[in-house]
């Protein structure tokens, strides 16, 4: 399990890795943490003939508070953002998550954008991109640069829509505001081991306590994560008072799916749809708990 | 007199070891990163091996291309079966018996490969590197034949042959019977019929397989390392499969990290890499990596049996018939047919049922080849017979604990004649001493059976479904033939053990040194262990079916009897006195006129014999092992599954059980937890999947899921019994695989108590995944309307 | 690796390996995992998997417990990196080995330098023996021969100790 020849570069900015990436039209890989590209690479699974390590470039490591999100760079490790006050505080929803990827010893070399890049079916941190309705900074060839809404990313039913030869310099995410409650909630096998199904989820309450929004992302379930837009449109204006209305809400979330439920070595098509409606179920519950108490901060 | 006695002396007297939970010495290197593993030997000049696998199933080799691949840099050679020289290319199977078809697998294919996975070509570079880059532009031409993927479906007459000469996918035959083996149906009150599924695991020792082999003395000698259960075995094969004399060929066993019986075979790469070494005339190595480990080591357990059961209304078991296939992939192992005769000899356990009658097969399919897996065949054979338990008091409205207290052997009927066997060699199955019933009750009342209904209630308020799962099982260990020590009192008066058994995890050289320490009456820190050198140790069978200790162990003890009689007689000639005069006592000679430690025992009779340096004292001893003796323990497994999520927990797990003396408890205690956590995984989660298309689906450690630290039961408890056996001169019996045996029966026993209010059948190892659970969940409820069982009939 | 031809692309790595600084020159696709045990001799790490999910190779990286087989040796750049060999006792055991020794927590001993580089991060945070964080970091690693009871025993007293010693000093920042 060694990988086949390559040509490994220290990109010194983001732009170099872009240019070099686009020259060798299409057998280049990006590099950050590696945890999935490495492996990949053993197993010979696949191939690439230039590996393009980002970890260098100036200001990939950035943590930036915006108007209403935080930017996280692209070589911010997943162990340094679990860890770091900003996203605490603004994101818990992804500090939370993140605690649920991998193991913490993949974690202190994993990127939380290259989790975004990677895609792999039953990720964490895609699921929240879409619940925390994420824009990723791309790079493209000749510096033009463009951005990516979470959900055009993951459009289809497997794998990323980026453009070829483009980099993710860092992803926006939608910070909390106040009296939101955020829900995490997976089904693994054990842990160490891949989601099988979860569930990433934020309400908000008006001042009547009825919803006001509601967003639903559910991974594992189908190869890529996606909004149970159904869901949350009919829980919008609801109390949350009785566990009725989370269940079907989560029910209607599971029967959304926009793509079949995923058959593996592990996990049943149906068995992911029946822990999904348990995994929406305990979430919604945890984000109804999170935001009863407005002026609490988060845990 | 020990008031006479100095106070060093009285300290070692009274010192015992047997029954201490004794550090283990070899625990200094192994934590300090040390430990000597295969891959850690220094390896310089080696160059290293990539063999080209099968990536079909089942297919024709037409033609096989190198010229690419030895265009590639870095690359010395490139070989193929033709090319190793071998004046034998079969590998040993030692349990075929009279009527055995031969299927004894080849080093390489050669016109033929009959599994995904088995070694086509053989890929020498400088490195792993490059000889893995040559490995992938070697082009094999295959002509597909039809796989052969289900061994039920493959004792179809008309379906494909794996070896057409044969005219049969069925190539192995065992029978087993006692009392009146032609019961009938009609004899009792109750009859089950069940057909058992078991699945395909694998061992997974963190330890993938590796050899390596070097010329020694200008090629005179040719020297194989390879981490193998089975040093002086390798040896014999080496030497005939190369050629060579004996005394040519040496086998060294580094230690081995993780056996479980995968370790327990002779691999074709431990013949094809020291013939690419003698044909390239350097060192060469080859380190298995995890994805050829899960497509080529040894795979275990895969069998279906169909069981009847004739009950009497009183739950005794009057008689069971079975009929079993196991799978055993596409050629032998080293011991293929032991798990499917285990099922045999073993299936009964401590339950009387005296009329038996087994019919068992081994039958041939295109999978990598099947060997024996911690507690080969017994796991399987304890699961058909506590699920049949557990139905057989369902159905009869007895008490599950009753209803084996009604069948199990009582004290005073052991030594028990179970009848002839063909299995492990043990010529007739005879359970030795033991109470069977004690081992259950302990079990029982430190499980808190009597509670568990309320638990049970407890649990379904909060929304989970508790379930208890009995078992019980009589192991066979401590098997013969025979076994070799040798030990010497060495001129700087320590002592020096040469074993048989290998390391594999269980502590032997601890245990060893224990039963050495107590014998002599010395401290352990005069002892030191050696093992695995083929040259020190020429003779020996090995290490499996947990002998280690009773067997390995015991013999090492009587060589150090050996060697005080050795001592006393060579003292008593130099001193010229009568050998009655002299005794062995604190650990020295204690002489009419005073003592002698041994440490002082070569010195001094060098000043005897007037030598210029000590010499030292040699012993050997060969064990003769008549008959094995047999291990019991009853597991009771106490299960919650969520039903929403399907996950399920252990939060209590106890084990009752008899090994016999127990040298080391610490150790004990160790392998009994391991054995139970591998049982866990095993029902819970591991399958090795193969799609219809014979190909191997799960390849890698995220595929193939072990049980990690949050699987352990949170609550174990652990209760020893230790009935001595007279088969052993030390009383002692094994223990390493218990663990294992009970797991899968009182896990599916406790999985199947948990959804007793569904229509759910467990009728075989599972696993119980999450996804099964599901399903069983969505089956209808036995009694609609109600979620109590109640009993019919 | 050995013998690098005119293909094989090479790199200059510049790396603290337990405390010493080293300059060399590795093939691009040389795994951290090869580049420790086979360039440097340091083979307490293992490698049981090749693909991050056992946790025998495991490693400390900038003050991180990491993988070494899913990492390129020029992944780690001007990174210090400890192995067991660095954290070993001149001889003998230390503090946390002893607990290993005396509560059993090893047999083949394959995957127990893994184990010791986690105990170590977790003893060097204090983490809280009684926390959810502790079966965190060991859902990181396999053990196939002592079914885990012991290792919990070990690391939760080795943890106990640590708290203990804390616990009579200032507390430092926590991260």
């Amino acid at each position: 399990m060694k990988p086949a020849r390559f040509r490994y570069v220290r990109a010194e900015t983001a732009d170099h890795a872009v240019e070099l990436l686009h020259a060798a039209e299409g057998t280049g890989r990006i590099l950050a943490g590696g945890q999935s590209l490495i492996p990949a690479l053993c197993a010979r699974s696949i191939s690439a003939s230039l590996v393009l390590d980002i970890m260098r470039c100036p200001d990939l490591e950035a943590v930036s508070p915006g108007e209403g999100e935080v930017t996280i760079g692209a070589a911010c490790r997943q162990s340094h953002m679990e860890r770091n006050s900003l996203v605490r505080q603004s994101l818990p929803l992804l500090s939370e998550a993140l605690g649920w990827v991998a193991m913490p010893q993949v974690r202190s070399r994993g990127t939380v954008v290259g989790c975004l890049a990677q895609a792999n079916a039953g990720a964490e941190v895609p699921v929240v991109s879409l619940a925390l309705d994420a824009e990723l900074h791309l790079l493209l060839p000749g510096g033009a640069r463009r951005r990516m809404s979470a959900k055009d990313v993951y459009a289809a039913e497997t794998g990323t829509l980026l453009p070829s030869a483009s980099l993710i310099v860092s992803t926006s995410f939608r910070s909390r505001v106040a009296a939101e409650g955020w829900g995490f909630s997976e089904v693994q096998l054990r842990p160490g081991h891949f989601a099988l199904v979860c569930c990433a989820t934020t309400l908000v309450l008006d001042e009547d306590r009825r919803i006001q929004s509601a967003r639903i992302a559910i991974g594992g379930l189908t190869a890529n994560p996606y909004r149970a837009h159904r869901a949350e449109e009919a829980l919008i204006g609801e109390t949350l008072d009785r566990d009725s209305l989370i269940h079907d809400g989560a029910n209607m979330a599971s029967a959304e799916r926009p793509w079949p439920a995923r058959t593996d070595l592990h996990a049943s098509g149906a068995f992911r749809s029946k822990a999904a409606v348990a995994t929406v179920t305990r979430a919604l519950r945890d984000a109804r708990a999170r935001c009863s108490a407005p002026n609490r901060s988060n845990q | 007199m020990t008031e006479d006695l100095p106070p060093y002396l009285r300290r070692k007297r009274s010192r015992r070891y047997v029954g201490e939970g004794v550090l283990r010495a070899e625990d200094e290197c192994l934590l300090r990163g040390g430990g000597g593993f295969l891959g850690d030997l220094p390896a310089p000049d080696t160059a290293e091996i990539c063999i080209v696998r099968s990536l079909e199933p089942h297919a024709v080799v037409r033609a096989i291309r190198t010229s690419r691949a030895l265009e590639n840099p870095g690359v010395l050679a490139i070989l193929t079966a033709d090319d190793l020289d071998l004046a034998e290319d079969v590998l040993p199977c030692v349990d075929m018996i009279p009527g055995t078809l031969d299927v004894r697998q080849h080093v390489m294919a050669r016109d033929r490969v009959r599994y995904v996975g088995q070694a086509v070509a053989v890929v020498v570079a400088v490195d792993r590197y490059l000889a893995e880059d040559a490995a992938a532009l070697v082009e094999i031409d295959y002509e597909k034949l039809p796989p052969v993927i289900d061994h039920m479906a493959a004792i179809d007459p008309g379906g494909t042959l794996l070896y057409p000469e044969l005219g049969t996918n069925v190539v192995f035959q065992s029978t087993q019977q006692d009392g009146n083996a032609g019961f009938a149906p009609g004899d009792g009150d109750l009859v089950i019929r069940r057909r058992f599924e078991f699945h395909r695991q694998t061992g997974v020792p963190m330890e993938t397989r590796g050899v390596m082999a070097r010329h020694v003395n200008g090629g005179a000698r040719l020297h194989v390392m390879s981490p193998t259960q089975l040093p002086q075995v390798l040896r014999r094969v080496l030497a005939s499969a190369l050629g060579m004399s004996l005394d040519r060929v040496r086998v060294t066993a580094p230690r081995i990290g993780g056996g479980f019986g995968c370790k327990e075979m002779v691999y074709p790469e431990e013949i094809l890499v020291p013939a690419v070494a003698r044909k390239l005339q350097r060192t060469v190595r080859w380190i298995e990596d995890r994805r050829e480990h899960f497509a080529c080591s040894a795979q275990a357990r895969e069998e279906t049996v169909d069981a009847e059961a004739v009950v009497a209304s009183d739950g005794t078991f009057l008689g069971l018939r079975l009929t079993g296939w196991a799978n055993i992939g596409a050629a032998f192992g080293y011991v293929p047919n032991t798990p499917i005769t285990a099922m045999a000899a073993m299936v009964r356990g401590p339950y009387r049922v005296p009329n038996f009658d087994a019919r068992m097969f081994s039958v041939v399919t295109n999978k990598a080849p099947l060997n024996v897996l911690r507690g080969a065949g017994a796991p399987q054979a304890a699961l058909v017979m506590e699920r049949l338990l557990d139905e057989a008091a369902q159905r009869l409205a007895i008490d599950r604990a009753e209803i084996r207290r009604r069948n199990l052997i009582q004290p005073n009927e052991l030594p028990l004649d179970r009848g002839r066997t063909d299995f492990a060699d043990a010529g007739r199955i005879v359970y030795d001493e033991g109470d069977y019933p004690r081992c259950l009750e302990a079990a029982l009342i430190r499980a808190e059976y009597e509670q568990f209904e309320s638990e049970r209630r407890e649990a379904a308020e909060r929304g989970k479904l508790r379930g208890l799962g009995i078992s019980m099982y009589v192991e066979i260990t401590a098997v013969g033939p025979f076994e070799t020590a040798r030990i010497t009192l060495q001129p700087d008066g320590t002592i020096l053990l040469y074993s048989s058994i290998m390391p594999i995890g269980q502590g032997s050289e601890t245990t060893q040194r224990q039963l050495v320490a107590e014998e002599l009456g010395i401290t352990m820190e005069e002892i030191a262990i050696r093992q695995g050198d083929t040259d020190e140790v020429p003779d020996g069978v090995g290490t499996f079916a947990s002998r280690g200790a009773a067997v390995g162990g015991g013999v090492g003890r009587m060589a150090a009897r050996q060697l005080v009689e050795t001592i006393l007689n060579d003292l008593a000639a130099e001193l010229a006195c009568d050998r009655a005069a002299l005794a062995w006592e604190a650990g020295g000679v204690t002489l009419p006129d005073g003592f002698i430690p041994m440490a002082e025992i070569p010195f001094r009779l060098a000043t005897l014999r007037q030598t210029a340096q000590p010499e030292k004292i040699e012993a050997r001893y060969r064990l003769e092992v008549l008959r094995p003796s047999y291990s019991y323990a009853a597991h009771i497994a106490v299960l919650e599954i969520d039903p929403e999520t399907g996950r399920m927990e252990i939060p209590r797990y106890t084990v009752a059980h008899d090994c016999g003396k127990i040298v080391n408890p610490l150790l004990v205690e160790g392998q009994i937890v391991g054995g139970v956590v591998q049982g866990i995984g095993a029902v819970l989660r591991e399958r090795l999947v193969y799609n219809a298309g014979g190909d191997l689906q799960t390849r890698a450690m995220m595929d193939y899921v072990l049980p990690g630290a949050s699987d352990v039961p949170a609550d174990f408890r652990l209760w020893h019994m230790e009935t001595p056996t007279s088969l052993n001169p030390f009383g002692m019996r094994g223990v390493g695989e218990g663990g294992t045996i009970g797991a899968h029966a009182a896990i599916a026993n406790a999985v199947a108590d948990a959804l007793r209010d569904y229509d759910v059948t467990v009728d075989g190892s599972g696993p119980f995944t999450p996804t099964w659970i599901m399903e069983a969940l969505n089956r209808p409820l036995r009694f609609p309307g109600e979620t109590t069982y109640k009993p019919t009939e | 690796m050995k013998g690098p031809d005119a293909d094989e692309a090479q790199t200059a790595l510049s790396v603290v390996v337990n405390g010493k600084q080293l300059h060399a020159s590795v093939p691009d696709r040389l795994l951290l995992s090869d580049f420790l045990r086979d360039h440097l001799g340091l083979t307490a790490l293992k490698v049981a998997c090749g693909e991050g999910a056992c946790g025998a190779c495991t490693i400390v990286i900038d003050g991180e417990p990491a993988r070494s087989c899913t990492l390129l040796a020029l992944q780690t750049e001007g990174s210090q990196i400890v192995t067991l060999e660095g954290i070993n006792a001149p001889q003998g055991l230390n503090h946390v080995q002893q607990l290993f020794q005396q509560h059993h927590a090893l047999q083949c001993g394959y995957c127990t330098p893994g184990w010791l580089m986690t105990v170590y991060t977790m003893v060097e945070r204090s983490i809280d023996p009684n926390s959810a964080e502790v079966g965190q970091y060991l859902s990181g690693h396999l053990c196939r021969c002592t079914g885990y009871r012991n290792i919990w025993t070990a690391v939760r007293r080795a943890l106990e100790t640590t708290l203990k010693t804390t616990k009579d000093q200032p507390t430092g920042e926590k991260e």
